[in-house]
């Protein structure tokens, strides 16, 4: 288990980690139902690199703080993003 | 029992359900300090083909304080992994395992080691939240654990197989990690029916006609053992020899714990599942002294106390303090413990029992050049003063018997945690904190009946103990045991 410099993780993986774990977690048709609605909002560019498709996990732990937490490798990075977590919430409910 | 399946949610892990730990003054290379870690609980030696191994999703960590203030100082941490070498086969060897390296053994299990030392190094985060710094040195990888004991045809020559899984790392440690026979010995079918001992059960408030000749309910399993023999002079704050009993310095506090990932999942890739784990290192088993969860902890919180960091152990205390088996014996034993009741009903703390388990021994309470006392900190440590000598004539007993290298000296395979700890509960510790207290007569025969005598070292159905690392016997042979 190697130290972990949060900077360059987020950097590298958090603009990422948030699609990926959708994709990772939720079933096909809430993935459908957040692509559709991805189209009216372009998604931030992708790094070309092929780390991104390690396993993300997206959870929701306050949905109307916009609190998630995002696991990846040995690390949990906790975000406050509140249109993500309702597009999660939405997604699944 | 010690720590097997001690509470509900680990009962349900085997492994990473850390079992027992011993930590003692190597008798044989007294320089050096003895660390034995075990898990995966209750193995009936001849379960095949798919026997028993160490969890490649686990992190194992023997963790070490040694300025006494029950934070880590330094960590060994153990990963594993398991690989299939010959595949189209549902065998574990398709022939003899003659080595480490036999072509005809399928499925096999290899182990780094990582060393840390906190508080030197780079920034780190560690899992109990305490912001160090911390310097990650790598003592081994790929070392190999041998085969399990499958019989004399798949394992012949099992002892020397074994040996040659005994590695020697960078720092001089010596390292073993794999199946070594059960080194605990208690009798769990009579403690956990209501708390008989078989040899006075005669006495018990519910009298039964059955055996009183004491089982071993643990002489014919298996458990698997991470083993650390390591110089002395690696675990001190300072780097120097501990020589000195009297310095605080000579004491470490060892404990064990096992980790998993905060997510597991089942990932799904091309129409198939895999497990998949993801996020940070979760502490789900400790272990520091001897049925400190199992005993003293309600079992509505024994698996919190097992994720938490030993220097929180303030919040467990009043399970010290107040022991529940010190107002059970006068119950289940009518008018064998008066004393033992009336100090119970005086509801005085139990300080003797806080300074064996939660703080170590001040100096002078036992003898003069004794302690291993580590402040004023409550955790469960398993505390070793690494300048006591190993024992002549040890005593089953340790330092209740008067055999100050033993338990709660750290504890060695021998030591009769049981019946001390039962002894100590009902009473027999207490006058060192009040002399006037007198333990009841029973006291002396609070025994779980499978040692001979104080000075019995091979308990009923622990006659495999080595004298050498690891210690801990040869595994019992899938192919004898169970016997016809």
């Amino acid at each position: 288990m190697e130290p972990t410099n949060r900077r360059q993780f987020l950097k590298r993986s958090s603009a990422v980690a948030a699609a990926a774990g959708v994709a990772a977690v939720v079933p096909a048709t809430a993935a459908k139902a957040i692509a559709t609605h991805a189209t009216t909002d372009p998604a931030p560019a992708l790094p070309n690199d092929p780390s991104v498709d390690v396993p993300v996990v997206a959870h929701v732990t306050d949905v109307r703080k916009g609190l998630v937490s995002l696991y990846t490798g040995e690390n949990e990075i906790k975000i406050k993003n509140r249109r993500l977590a309702a597009e999660l919430y939405r997604a699944t409910h | 029992m010690s720590s097997h399946r001690e509470a509900p949610e680990i009962s349900k892990d085997p492994v990473a359900d850390s079992t027992d730990l011993y930590a003692f003054v190597s008798p044989d290379a007294p320089n050096t300090v003895t660390i034995l870690a075990n898990y995966v609980p209750l193995q009936g030696p001849a379960g095949g083909p798919n026997f028993y191994e160490f969890g490649d999703d686990v992190l194992y960590e023997v963790n070490i304080d040694n300025n006494n203030d029950g934070i880590v100082d330094i960590t060994f941490q153990f990963q594993f992994n398991t690989v299939i070498e010959i595949g189209g086969t549902f065998l574990y060897n398709v022939g003899p395992i003659t080595s480490l390296t036999s072509n005809t053994w399928n499925r096999r299990q290899f182990y780094s080691v990582t060393r840390i030392d906190w508080g030197i190094g780079d920034p780190h985060t560690h899992r109990h939240g305490h912001h160090r710094r911390a310097a990650f040195t790598q003592l081994g990888a790929n070392l190999p654990c041998p085969p399990c004991n499958v019989g004399p045809r798949s394992t012949p020559n099992y002892d020397a197989l074994a040996a040659s899984a005994i590695q020697t790392l960078s720092d001089g440690t010596k390292v073993f990690a794999g199946q070594r026979a059960e080194g605990f010995y208690v009798d769990l079918g009579s403690i956990f029916d209501l708390g008989a001992l078989r040899p006075i059960q005669g006495a018990h408030l519910i009298s039964t006609p059955g055996s009183a000749l004491a089982v071993n309910a643990t002489k014919d399993l298996n458990v698997h053992s991470i083993a650390l023999q390591i110089p002395a002079t690696a675990l001190t704050s300072d780097g120097q020899a501990p020589t000195d009993s009297k310095q605080p310095f000579s004491v470490v506090g060892v404990w064990t714990t096992a980790s998993r990932q905060r997510v597991h999942f089942n990932n799904d890739s091309d129409g198939r599942t895999n497990p998949a784990n993801v996020g940070p290192w979760t502490q789900v088993s400790r272990l520091g002294n001897p049925l400190f969860n199992e005993v003293l902890v309600p079992m509505e919180r024994k698996d919190d106390w097992n994720q938490d960091p030993p220097n929180n152990d303030s919040n467990y205390a009043d399970g010290v303090l107040h022991p529940e088996l010190a107002k059970l014996l006068p119950v289940l034993y009518p008018g064998a413990f008066p004393n033992l009741a009336a100090l119970v009903a005086s509801g005085k703390p139990r300080a003797d029992l806080a300074a064996v388990l939660l703080t170590g021994i001040p100096a002078g309470v036992v003898s003069p050049n004794f302690q291993n006392f580590t402040g004023a900190t409550q955790a469960d440590l398993l505390r070793l003063n690494m300048a006591i000598p190993p024992s002549a004539k040890p005593s089953n007993l340790g330092v209740v018997g008067g055999d100050l290298a033993g338990f709660p000296n750290g504890r060695r395979l021998a030591d009769d945690v049981v019946n001390i700890e039962l002894k100590a509960i009902a009473g027999a510790t207490y006058p060192l904190i009040d002399p006037t207290y007198t333990p009841d007569a029973a006291v002396g025969i609070v025994d779980q009946g499978l040692t001979s005598s104080a000075t019995d070292q091979t308990a009923r159905g622990t006659e495999h103990y080595l004298p050498s690392f690891p210690y801990l016997g040869t595994p019992h042979s899938g192919y004898d045991v169970p016997a016809a």
